[in-house]
Formats: structure tokens, C-alpha cells, sequence
């Protein structure tokens, strides 16, 4: 009994103490609550009908005073590290140390007190402010919303305070392991984005050291430990609240594991502070650490990504190995000189704890040996095959195939790699084995490559994510794909034409061709042109696929709003003869007069132009390999072969992206420029003119791509 | 009774305080002294419960006092600086030791502000140095404990209240046991105060003894001898003398021994003017330190 009312005696003396922040906090929840409801919605007055008006306004005011509001996750941010900092400043300074722990109060006793205290005037000060919105509008400005704007707002706060909590708990840590608030801020920001950063950082390196690396795995990862950082966790949160709206909520509601993560991670991190909070030396205050032992670890962590930063961003700026090196060496010293200054708040201790400067730069060297060499195999290794249960492959070349949608016709990031599955091992092995002993060698330059993307889904549940470069020109290469790519089991997952939701949905059909595009008159001929068209579809081969152009290219409409984009290839004979009765397929021809090559050169923020042609020949020949869209205003060729290519100038000045996309169209311009001569024999012309004028033989390069006469290998 | 017991303390590669074993009995007014430096303020720091001795243990009444309320409620801690919470007024201070001091005496505190004439509703920021020392300490009376660890709290005060603050003390000690435990580096401040007193040099206790018995075992004399009679050494021969200096026909000693048998001896030598005076605190601890090998004149002075 003694106890409790010496805890709500110490809590009171702690809030008087703590006055200033009770009013910040107060005066800023007064702004971001009430005058927001007040303000926002009388943005939208005037300008919508009054039908949609309310719809509207309460659709702004849930996302501006509710859990995805920018402005409240970033005061509860805010909120934490400063609740933290005032709360427990006292362990920063020396006098007031001395003051608290020489009374008859536990630290524990002290802990608790400080620690309630800062959740208290987070949660009252946001629910005063909360209050004060839902009165102001439903008195004002949303009369008769109080039940969607009170379940927003309070929800919001439900878990806006959840993640409170574990932003406050983590900053606590911070500023209990440190002692001086410059570090406690420093420190702060370590713990906070540490994990989100060293994740981000081993990302960008396998990016850049490993070329089978997929990005997918970092994300993965990112899931799996968001447990270790508020930061992460908020960051999956805030998607997942955003990803799409309850009508009720107006946001996702979190899932109960979510919610209960966050407060496990709010307890296990208050329990560290708390018992940092017992045992840390009260002779600590004024120093930069709180616990002396720390300070060659937090050196070593921090050094040894910190070099790593280092050298990709020296890379990045100098190019090339030797500046990753450079960068290394640099970011240790620097980051190891650095928090020794910190750390002894003097700058001729720079070189104090050489020996954990050296071991930090052995070991980053040691890791860049390592990822340089790829000592690991990583690049070369496919997981065991009697571990995978099945794999996901997204080929890419398949644009209709990459459409993202999952079984439900929604949009799914997730669900090419992660939910179509391909069980036939034997048949997916082979070209798995294939590419990955392709690996390592740099062969970009030699040949045109499509990058894939695989899934290994293990029986242990697990999954591991690859990128692969396939080269289609090889013959060996295709036949190991035609092998999956063939096989109905892999199109099925692919293709949305093929997903019983689709058949349901699908309510209109058209077909683009060179100018505009045609619809099919009557809506009930839909589902039998789908079914028409999917048989055969499913019959195109590979080799057709990656080296014919389609015909048409049909768009297809779900109820949902839903627009696909298919190829009709030439052998869809059926698909073809249905699509000429019921439409008009000839009024979508058009007669090109001119054909040229346009490229964008980055370096100088201009478009280029190139290799004009008015034969009629040379147009009917490329027209025949196209099937286009009408994208602003002209015609390009759906990205199929639209094509990056990068550019180093001989005399080193630096380097820069060509994208280039063949263009077709009848411009004024245009026509006043004469064809170059073009002989696809000549190679020596082509390699003169990569001497001359690089982006001269980038545009003829180009159009040897499209001519498929010229071999693609230029590596002379 | 306050029990140190091989008590150490480091902070990082210097040694604070080194091996102190040290017994502090209630009722008395402990005086700790020692140079700047000698760990007086950490020794104090540790017996109040704020640092955590790194070897040994400080008991209060049987019980470690480190992270023990209950203990630390019957000490208070006042130190070299005092520290009070921001923006306060001597009121809001007052409040806040009523709910950290179940015994507080809020009565006593006000009648005591009256009395040294403080404002109770002037923010303590505003005070001066000495108003700060002399609130800290009516703090510390008020608040009714047993044990008052008092880090440098004369330095600063004016004799006036030097003395107005010893007063107080010797009531309290009178009137409940109060055991204040004054640490300095001025020996001359705590002479008239202190009951015990306790040596601080490097980390570590040079002596430790009651001010009494010290008293009560070392004299000085002061004496001419006559021309005719027999010389100063044979006359001391059989006493302890610790100093003996010789201004013209005076004699000063500096002897150990039962003070009685001093004069006896002396005026067995029939010199012309003998007188036995007391020591100051000063003297007292020149003789033991140098009993001991220290010469008490580097040390402190």
C-alpha cells in the first residue's frame, strides 16, 4: 500500500516536472485533431456535388485524423523520442543523478513511475485531441458521421498508441544506455533504423556483388525480423493499414498477429530498458555511453556496415572496385575515428581502441574478399532439390503473363512468385542447373538476355528468390524453357485468361491494332471468344512467342475494371476468323511513310534522331515485327522490344543510359531526312560508326535488332 | 551505525576510493576530511546509495544500503551542489520531500525557512549559492532521518550561519540521534562539530578515531625552563614526544600520554612557567599522521 501511493505520489511530482511537454504534446494534437477536422473538409465545398460531397469529406478526414494520417505518425514518432528524452533526462546529468538516486526510491520504483508517466501524457494528451475532433465534427463540419469518423479516429488512436509504445520503449533504451542527450539522439536514431538500415545495406551489396541476387528476399527478410524494430514494424503497418479501406474503419485493420507483435516488442523492449535502467551506473551521467562495455561493440557495429556504405557510395561516384575499396578503408576510419571522439569527447582520442580499428577493418575487407569472390558459391548454387517442394518462375518476355493479378483478378505483388506454383521438379531443373553455371561469367554485351525471376518455395517453408539471365538466341536455352513454358500446368498459373474469376468478370473485348481499336458489338460474345482464344493461346509455343510478333493485340475487360492486354499470334487461325466476323480488322491497318529511330540521350536531356526510312520495303518489313500501342500521341512497340542500352565513351568521360524505342509514324519532320545507307553485312561500318559516334552505332544496333539480320555479338 | 567494509570504487582507470573499511556509529558528527581528490565525496556517494562499490558493502544498520528504500529512507543525501527540480519554489521542493520522506516535517520546514529567513514562495533558482546550501540542509533536517551525509555544506556559508547550522545540528543530536556525516577538505570548519573524524588520503583511510579519545592522548606543552636545572631531553625522557620546538627559553611539545603523568613530570623539573593547552584539530591530526609517516602538512595544508 506504501508502495502504490509513493508510485502515484512519485507520478505526480514527475508530471509537474514534466509540465512542458504535457503542453507541446497538447498544443500539438490541438493543431493536427480539431483544426484539421475543421479545416480540411471545407477544402472540398464548392467543388463536388453534394451527392459525393459527404463520401468525400469523410473519406479526407479519416485519412488525415486517422491511423495513415502523415502528420499523427509523425508526432507519435516525434512524441516518443521526446517523452523518452524528458522523462528519463535526469540519467544525463550528474547533479540531478545524484538527486533521484539517493532517495529512498528503487530504481525500479523510478523506472515505472517516469515510463507510465511518458505513456500517460502521449495517450491523454492524443485523446484530448481526439475528443475535441469527433466534437467538431460532428457539430460542424461532418454532422450525422459520428459513427464512421469515431471508429476511424479511435482506432487510430488504438494503434497509433500500440506503435507509440514501441517507438517509446526502443528511444527509453536509447537514452538509458547512453549518457548525454546528443548521444541518447544519436543512439536514438541507431536503434530506430539499424535494422531497416543493415537490411537495406546488405540488399544494395548482393545487388551489386551478385548478379542471381532478387530483391524479394531482402523483403522477406524485412518481414521475418520487423519484430527487432519498431521502425520495420511501423513501416509494414502503415502498408498494410493502406492498402485498402473497410468501409467502416476506412483503413485495413490489422491483423491480431500484427497487433499482438506490437506489444510483445513493446514489452520485451520496456523489459530491457528496465533492467538497463536497474543496473546502469549512476557515475554514467555525463558520460557518452552509460555502459563503458558497449563502446567497442556499438564501434564494430556500426563500422563495419558504416564501411560498407562507405564503399558503395565511393563506387558509385568513381566507379569500379578500387574506389569500393578506397571507400571502405575511409568509412572505418572515419566512423571508428569518429565515436571515439564521441566517446572521450576529445578529438586527440581519434585513435584510441585501434585494436577494434583494425578488427572492424579486417572484418570489412574479409566480407568484401568475400561478396567480391563470391567465396559462397552464392551465384553458382541452386538450393537441393529434395528440400524444394515447388518453384515459381515469372519469364518476363510474357508481358500478358505478368500482369499481377492473383486468382481473384486482384492486384497481387505477391503473386507470381509466391502463389503460382510449378511442382514438375524434373522438368525445371534442368534449366535451372543450366543458367545457374551461366552465372558469374559477365556476358552482358554479348548477346540479348531476359532476366527471370525464380522462386524456390521449400518444404520447410521457406523461400528463396533468384534472378537469372536467360540468353533465347542459345537453342539449348529455349528448350529447357519450352519444357516449363510448354507445359499447360505453368500457363494455367500464368496466364489470367485461365482463372475461373476471370471468365465470370470478362464483359467486353477489343483489339488494338496500328490506329485505334475495335470492340466486339455484342457483349454476349465474349465468353466465346475467350474460349476460343484461350485454347489456342495455350497451343502457342515458346519459340512463336519469343520470336513472332502478334497480329492484334485484343484488350480484355473484367467487370472489376480490370484491362488485360493479349497477343494474337498469326497460327490463332480461330481467334483470327472470329475476330473478322464480328469486327472490322482492316480499319486498324495503317500506311507508314516513314520509320525512324529516336533515342533519348540522359546526358544531354535530349532526344536524338536516327536512320529515317521511306522505303516502303524496309516498313513493310519492320511493321510486320511490331504489334503496337498508341501511347501519346504515336506508336511504339509495346515494350517488347523496346531496349536499354548503356554507353561508355572511349575517352572515359563518364556514362549514361541510351534508352532507345523504335518509332513509327508519318512526322513532317521526318520526312525531309534521308535513310542512311545500311548495309547489315557490314561490319565494319557498324564498328567504324561505334568509333565515330557511339550513339550513331546504338541507333543502327537498334535497328539490327529488328531487322534480325545482323548477329547480335559486337564484342570486337 | 554505518559499516564500510574494504569498500572500492573505480571510474574507469582511476581509483577513486581504495580498501576502505570504515564504522560510523550513530549520535555523533562524523567528520570526513581529506583533500580535493581523496574520494571523500564517492565514499559519501556510496554510503547514500547512489554508486554501487565495486568491491565491499556499505551497511546501514546491518542492512547494504545500495538500492535498499528502506534503508535509504532513514539517510539524506546533501551534496556539494544541491540539486533542485526546475522551476521550483522552496513550497514545491517541501512537497515534493513529503512524498519522498513519509516523515517529512512540513511544519518544522516552514518554521525553519521563517527562521533563516528564506522565501518559501521564491523560486530556488533565484537564490544564492549559500540560501541553496542552508535550504538543502533545513531539507535534510526535516526530512527525519537518522543519517545526514553532508558533502562540502559549510563551504560557502558565512560564519553566522555556519554556526546557526551547527546549532541546529547539536539539537537535533540532542533531541532524536541525528548522525551527521560532514565531509571537507577544511579541518578548521568542522573542529568544533565533530565527535569522530575520519582521514581521506588517495583513495583510502589514513585514521579513523574518535576527536575525544585524540584529544585525551595528545597534549601540547608550553614551558621556560630554569637556567640551573637539568635539560629539556631528560626531562621527557620517559614520555612519548611526538614534536618539540624551541623559540628562546620556550619550549613546545607536542607529547602522548596521560596528561597527568605529563604534569607530574614536568613539575618535577620545577621550570619556571609550564602550562598543558589543547590541541586544535589541526595539531591533533599533524601528531597522528605523523605517528602513522604522513606529513599532514602536504596532505592538507
Amino acid at each position: 500500500m506504501i508502495s502504490k501511493n509513493l508510485f502515484f505520489k512519485l507520478m505526480r511530482e514527475d508530471l509537474k516536472r514534466r509540465l512542458w511537454s504535457i503542453v507541446l504534446l497538447l498544443l500539438v494534437f490541438f493543431f493536427a485533431l480539431p483544426v484539421v477536422a475543421a479545416m480540411a473538409p471545407s477544402a472540398y465545398r464548392g467543388f463536388l456535388e453534394p451527392v459525393f460531397l459527404t463520401e468525400h469529406m469523410l473519406n479526407s478526414v479519416c485519412s488525415t485524423l486517422g491511423a495513415t494520417s502523415p502528420f499523427l505518425n509523425v508526432i507519435m514518432i516525434g512524441a516518443a523520442v521526446l517523452l523518452a528524452i524528458s522523462g528519463f533526462h535526469y540519467l544525463h546529468v550528474p547533479k540531478m543523478c545524484d538527486f533521484y538516486h539517493s532517495q529512498p526510491v528503487s530504481r525500479k520504483m523510478q523506472f515505472a513511475v517516469v515510463y507510465t508517466d511518458g505513456v500517460i501524457i502521449y495517450a491523454v494528451t492524443y485523446l484530448l485531441g481526439v475528443l475535441a475532433a469527433l466534437t467538431v465534427l460532428n457539430v460542424g463540419t461532418l454532422p450525422g458521421c459520428g459513427m464512421v469518423t469515431a471508429t476511424n479516429l479511435f482506432y487510430g488512436y488504438f494503434v497509433l498508441l500500440l506503435e507509440f509504445l514501441a517507438f517509446y520503449s526502443m528511444a527509453v533504451i536509447a537514452v538509458v544506455l547512453t549518457g548525454k542527450v546528443f548521444s541518447a539522439i544519436c543512439g536514438i536514431g541507431v536503434l530506430y533504423g539499424f535494422v531497416p538500415g543493415v537490411i537495406m545495406l546488405v540488399s544494395w551489396l548482393m545487388r551489386y556483388f551478385m548478379s542471381t541476387w532478387n530483391e524479394r528476399n531482402i523483403e522477406h527478410v524485412l518481414y521475418r525480423v520487423r519484430f527487432l524494430s519498431p521502425a520495420a514494424a511501423w513501416f509494414y503497418n502503415y502498408e498494410m493499414l493502406d492498402k485498402s479501406s473497410d468501409t467502416t474503419l476506412r483503413v485495413t485493420p490489422l491483423a491480431a498477429g500484427d497487433i499482438t507483435l506490437l506489444l510483445l516488442m513493446s514489452l520485451v523492449f520496456t523489459a530491457i530498458a528496465f533492467a538497463l535502467h536497474c543496473i546502469r551506473p549512476s557515475e554514467s551521467a555525463g558520460k557518452t555511453m552509460a555502459f563503458r562495455k558497449t563502446q567497442p561493440w556499438l564501434k564494430l557495429l556500426l563500422m563495419v556496415p558504416g564501411s560498407f556504405a562507405s564503399g558503395l557510395f565511393f563506387s558509385e561516384i568513381g566507379g569500379g572496385r578500387a574506389w569500393f575499396v578506397f571507400g571502405i578503408l575511409c568509412g572505418t576510419l572515419l566512423i571508428g575515428c569518429f565515436l571515439e571522439i564521441l566517446y572521450h569527447t576529445d578529438i586527440r582520442a581519434a585513435f584510441h581502441g585501434s585494436g577494434i580499428l583494425l578488427a572492424g577493418t579486417a572484418i570489412a575487407m574479409l566480407l568484401y574478399g568475400a561478396l567480391d569472390g563470391d567465396w559462397f558459391g552464392y551465384d553458382y548454387r541452386l538450393p537441393k532439390k529434395d528440400k524444394v517442394e515447388s518453384v515459381s518462375i515469372d519469364f518476363n518476355f510474357d508481358y500478358w503473363a505478368a500482369d499481377g493479378l492473383n486468382r481473384n483478378l486482384e492486384f497481387s505483388y505477391d503473386y507470381k512468385l509466391d502463389e503460382a506454383r510449378y511442382y514438375d521438379l524434373d522438368k525445371v531443373w534442368p534449366l535451372l542447373e543450366h543458367v545457374s553455371q551461366r552465372e558469374g561469367d559477365n556476358q552482358s554485351g554479348k548477346n540479348i538476355y531476359y532476366g527471370i525471376e525464380v522462386a524456390y518455395h521449400k518444404k520447410n517453408g521457406s523461400t528463396e528468390y533468384r534472378s537469372y539471365s536467360l540468353d533465347y538466341s542459345d537453342p539449348e536455352t529455349e528448350a529447357y524453357v519450352a519444357q516449363i513454358y510448354d507445359d499447360p500446368a505453368y500457363r494455367e498459373q500464368y496466364y489470367a485468361i485461365c482463372f475461373d474469376a476471370f471468365r465470370s468478370k470478362l464483359h467486353d473485348v477489343r483489339v488494338s491494332g496500328e490506329i485505334g481499336s475495335e470492340g466486339l458489338a455484342d457483349v454476349s460474345l465474349t465468353k466465346a471468344f475467350l474460349d476460343i482464344y484461350r485454347e489456342e493461346l495455350m497451343q502457342v509455343g515458346l519459340h512463336t512467342i519469343l520470336w513472332d510478333s502478334p497480329r492484334y493485340t485484343v484488350e480484355l475487360y473484367s467487370g472489376n475494371g480490370t484491362l488485360l492486354y493479349y497477343p494474337v499470334y498469326a497460327e490463332c487461325e480461330k481467334t483470327i476468323r472470329f475476330l473478322e466476323e464480328h469486327m472490322n480488322l482492316t480499319a486498324l491497318q495503317k500506311d507508314f511513310s516513314v520509320v525512324y529511330v529516336e533515342f533519348f540521350d540522359s546526358s544531354q536531356q535530349k532526344t536524338r534522331r536516327y536512320n529515317c526510312w521511306d522505303d516502303p520495303e524496309i516498313i513493310e518489313r519492320i511493321s510486320e515485327r511490331l504489334t503496337l500501342e498508341y501511347v501519346d500521341g504515336r506508336y511504339t512497340n509495346s515494350g517488347k522490344y523496346r531496349f536499354g542500352l548503356s554507353y561508355m565513351r572511349e575517352q572515359a568521360e563518364g556514362c549514361f543510359w541510351v534508352q532507345g524505342v523504335l518509332q513509327i509514324g508519318s512526322d513532317a519532320a521526318a520526312q525531309g531526312s534521308k535513310p542512311k545507307d545500311w548495309d547489315t553485312e557490314n561490319y565494319d561500318y557498324l564498328i567504324s560508326k561505334y568509333y565515330e559516334d557511339p550513339m550513331e552505332y546504338y541507333a543502327l544496333y537498334g535497328i539490327s535488332y529488328f531487322e534480325g539480320m545482323l548477329p547480335m555479338n559486337f564484342d570486337k | 551505525m554505518i559499516e564500510a567494509r574494504k569498500v572500492t570504487k573505480s571510474f574507469g582507470d582511476v581509483r577513486a576510493v581504495d580498501g576502505i573499511d570504515a564504522v560510523i556509529e550513530e549520535g555523533g558528527v562524523y567528520g570526513l576530511i581529506g583533500t580535493n581528490g581523496a574520494g571523500k565525496s564517492t565514499f559519501l556517494r556510496m554510503v547514500a546509495g547512489i554508486l554501487k562499490p565495486d568491491e565491499g558493502e556499505i551497511r546501514i544498520d546491518g542492512a547494504p544500503v545500495y538500492e535498499n528504500p528502506p534503508v535509504k529512507a532513514n539517510l539524506f543525501y546533501i551534496p556539494d551542489e544541491p540539486y533542485f527540480l526546475p522551476n521550483a519554489k522552496a513550497v514545491d521542493m517541501e512537497k515534493y520531500y513529503k512524498a519522498v520522506y513519509p516523515q517529512f516535517d512540513r511544519e518544522r520546514f516552514q518554521s525553519m525557512l521563517e527562521q533563516f529567513g528564506l522565501d518559501r514562495k521564491r523560486k530556488v533558482a533565484g537564490f544564492s549559492k549559500g540560501m541553496k546550501k542552508q535550504l538543502a540542509v533545513i531539507a535534510g533536517v526535516c526530512s527525519g532521518t537518522q543519517y545526514l551525509l553532508c558533502d562540502e555544506t559549510f563551504d560557502g556559508l558565512d560564519p553566522v550561519m555556519r554556526q546557526a547550522i551547527k546549532k541546529v545540528f547539536a539539537g537535533e543530536m540532542a533531541e532524536r540521534d541525528l548522525t551527521p556525516i560532514i565531509a571537507s577538505h577544511n579541518l578548521r570548519e568542522l573542529e568544533d562539530i565533530c565527535d569522530h573524524v575520519g582521514l581521506l588520503h588517495k583513495g583510502g583511510i589514513l585514521l579513523s578515531r574518535d576527536l575525544y579519545d585524540m584529544k585525551a592522548d595528545v597534549h601540547k606543552l608550553q614551558c621556560v625552563l630554569r637556567e640551573d636545572g637539568p635539560a629539556m631531553e631528560e626531562i621527557v625522557r620517559g614520555l612519548k614526544t611526538v614534536k618539540q620546538e624551541q623559540r628562546g627559553r620556550l619550549y613546545t611539545l607536542t607529547l602522548k600520554g596521560n596528561r597527568e603523568e605529563i604534569e607530574k613530570t614536568i613539575a618535577a623539573a620545577e621550570p619556571i612557567f609550564y602550562e598543558v593547552v589543547p590541541l586544535t584539530l589541526e595539531e591533533i591530526f599533524i601528531s597522528e599522521t605523523e605517528v602513522v609517516g604522513y606529513d599532514i602538512q602536504k596532505l592538507i595544508f
